[in-house]
């Protein structure tokens, strides 16, 4: 049976790895302080850096307040200018012209009918009562309303109303004639104006 | 050097001193001698004055020759990383066994009792591994003096450098990000601020023109007259004017108004004309609801009702700095806006009769398909 005897004193033996150890961690230990002290570095050229815009911004807002506030008078009239303004374009946006709903409803209103009563209502809706010769004008004003390829009206109003809703149609004994009652549907976005 | 007395030792033992000297800082495995079927070898130290000088690096002079033939004949000489830490241990009384190898401090000799003392006590003490030992965690401190001054510099570079900056850094990018913002909005502001110094005469001009659009207070008297001169001016026939305050709008784009309940009689082309007046006025007068009627006697006669609103709008602003101003009286949408209202018709209260005879009626009083009692105008 081979053995194999190591002769080297156990203390040599923990010397080298003393020596190894000591050498490992020396290795390490600077490896660790090189990235520490580049990471340090880093930072504190990072943060210097950063503390130094800020200090020149700060300089440059002190300035930029000076001459503003040296401007205040004409601040305040813009800044009225500015509210009225922006006050105005949101009423003008939402604004219903409605003599265009008008010339519009004039316009697809055939001859024969007349309108009793119109009324607006706020849901973009106009209730409209009326008295017409026959049963065919009647069934023609419903149908020119919505008629998108009408020739008589604003090119631009062609699909101004949406739905018309026949209520009631009644034959009137005396004098002749028809009596109507209707509800009709315009869009409203039709009659705003874009500034 | 307690290891060169260790090496003095050894030249006196019979050890063929014909052997190859080898690097002692690195010895080759394979120059070892490797023994066959040999017996377990006492490597104990018999020889007294030898395991008080070493009590680790124990030399048996029981060894055969033959058997330590093959071991190399160490030159006496310091190979120690730091001999001025090695010298300057061993004078004291207690002292640091450095071998020829000259690291590390596994030996430890106490002159009072290494004569009596054996040295496998003396060993097995070495060996335990929480013996506290100011001396030897002294030479311990100074072999390591490089690494471990390396890892407290270290440690403090992390500890005074590094996390502070790690902690402080988002709050500096985040001040720094807006102290940008605010420059840049306060030169945004100083240019525009500059810009209208430059176009005052038209901001001017611009103000008083949407003043008399949107002006800052009721005047009640004066937009009666102005719808009253209107529903004239269309050939209307004015038979209820009345008036009540509410609020429109909503959040920051809210306004008071003055609502209107207004009776007329016309033809249908006059009330046609009269809207197309009020959406061309000056003062900004919107048509809620309207409704008409024909009238019992004329079929083209038309007892009109409506409900029209005026806002109004009183604005205070003050100068705050830091907040921008976005109004830029060159921008294309602006001056389409002060275009459209250049085209209005302002009815001025001094040429037009002012009414003053009208009463305030409560909101819900202003509905078109209720019978209105209030006299008109005229």
């Amino acid at each position: 049976m081979s053995q194999s005897i190591n002769l080297i004193p156990k203390q040599e033996i923990e010397k080298q790895t003393e020596v190894k150890v000591l050498n490992l961690s020396t290795i390490i230990s600077f490896v660790l302080l090189g990235i520490v002290s580049i990471v340090s570095i880093y930072l504190l050229v990072s943060t210097t850096g950063i503390k130094r815009q800020v200090r020149t911004l700060d300089a440059s807002i002190t300035s930029l307040r000076s001459n503003i506030k040296s401007l205040s008078s004409i601040e305040i009239i813009a800044r009225n200018l500015d509210k009225k303004h922006k006050v105005l374009a949101s009423i003008f946006k939402d604004r219903s012209y409605y003599s265009k709903l008008m010339d519009e409803l004039n316009a697809r209103k055939p001859g024969g009918v007349n309108i009793i009563d119109l009324n607006l209502r706020e849901n973009n809706k106009l209730n409209i009562t009326g008295k017409a010769d026959t049963y065919i004008l009647v069934a023609e004003f419903t149908n020119t309303l919505l008629d998108k390829s009408f020739a008589n009206g604003s090119p631009l109003l062609k699909d101004l109303f949406g739905e018309v809703t026949l209520n009631s149609v009644n034959l009137e004994n005396k004098g002749g004639g028809v009596n109507f009652s209707i509800t009709l549907e315009f869009s409203a976005q039709k009659l705003k104006e874009v500034l | 050097m307690i290891g060169s007395n260790l090496l003095d030792n050894l030249d006196e033992k019979p050890i063929d001193t014909n052997s190859t000297p080898v690097d002692n800082t690195s010895p080759s495995p394979a120059s070892m001698p490797v023994i066959e079927d040999t017996p377990d070898i006492d490597l104990s130290v018999s020889d007294k004055s030898t395991a008080d000088s070493v009590s680790t690096f124990s030399t048996p002079n029981t060894v055969k020759p033959s058997n330590f033939g093959s071991m190399p004949k160490r030159s006496v000489q310091s190979n120690s990383v730091y001999p001025a830490v090695e010298s300057s241990l061993s004078k004291g009384t207690k002292k640091v066994g450095f071998s020829s190898k000259g690291y590390g401090t596994n030996s430890y000799v106490d002159d009072s009792k290494s004569s009596t003392e054996d040295p496998l006590a003396i060993k097995e003490g070495f060996k335990m591994p929480f013996n506290l030992d100011v001396t030897k965690a002294k030479a311990f401190a100074l072999n390591f003096i490089v690494p471990i001054v390396s890892f407290s510099v270290s440690l403090l570079l992390i500890l005074t450098v590094i996390i502070p900056s790690f902690t402080s850094l988002p709050d500096l990018k985040t001040e720094l990000a807006q102290k940008q913002t605010l420059n840049n909005t306060l030169s945004k502001k100083l240019s525009n601020l500059e810009r209208l110094v430059d176009f005052k005469k038209i901001v001017d001009e611009n103000s008083t023109l949407i003043n008399n659009v949107l002006v800052s207070e009721e005047m009640v008297p004066e937009l009666l007259s102005q719808v009253d001169h209107i529903a004239k001016e269309s050939n209307l026939e004015v038979s209820r004017l009345s008036y009540s305050l509410s609020q429109a709008g909503s959040g920051s784009l809210g306004y008071p108004s003055v609502d209107i309940s207004l009776g007329v009689m016309g033809t249908y082309d006059q009330l046609v004309n009269f809207l197309k007046l009020v959406e061309n006025a000056s003062r900004l007068i919107d048509v809620s609801t309207y409704r008409y009627t024909v009238g019992s006697k004329d079929t083209t006669s038309l007892n009109i009702n409506l409900v029209l609103r005026s806002p109004y709008l009183f604005v205070n602003s003050s100068a705050v700095t830091d907040d921008p101003i976005d109004l830029d009286v060159t921008s294309q949408s602006f001056l389409n806006f002060v275009s459209k209202i250049q085209g209005l018709k302002y009815y001025n209260p001094n040429e037009i009769t002012i009414i003053d005879t009208i009463e305030e009626t409560q909101p819900e009083n202003v509905d078109v398909n209720q019978e209105q009692t209030i006299p008109s105008a005229q």
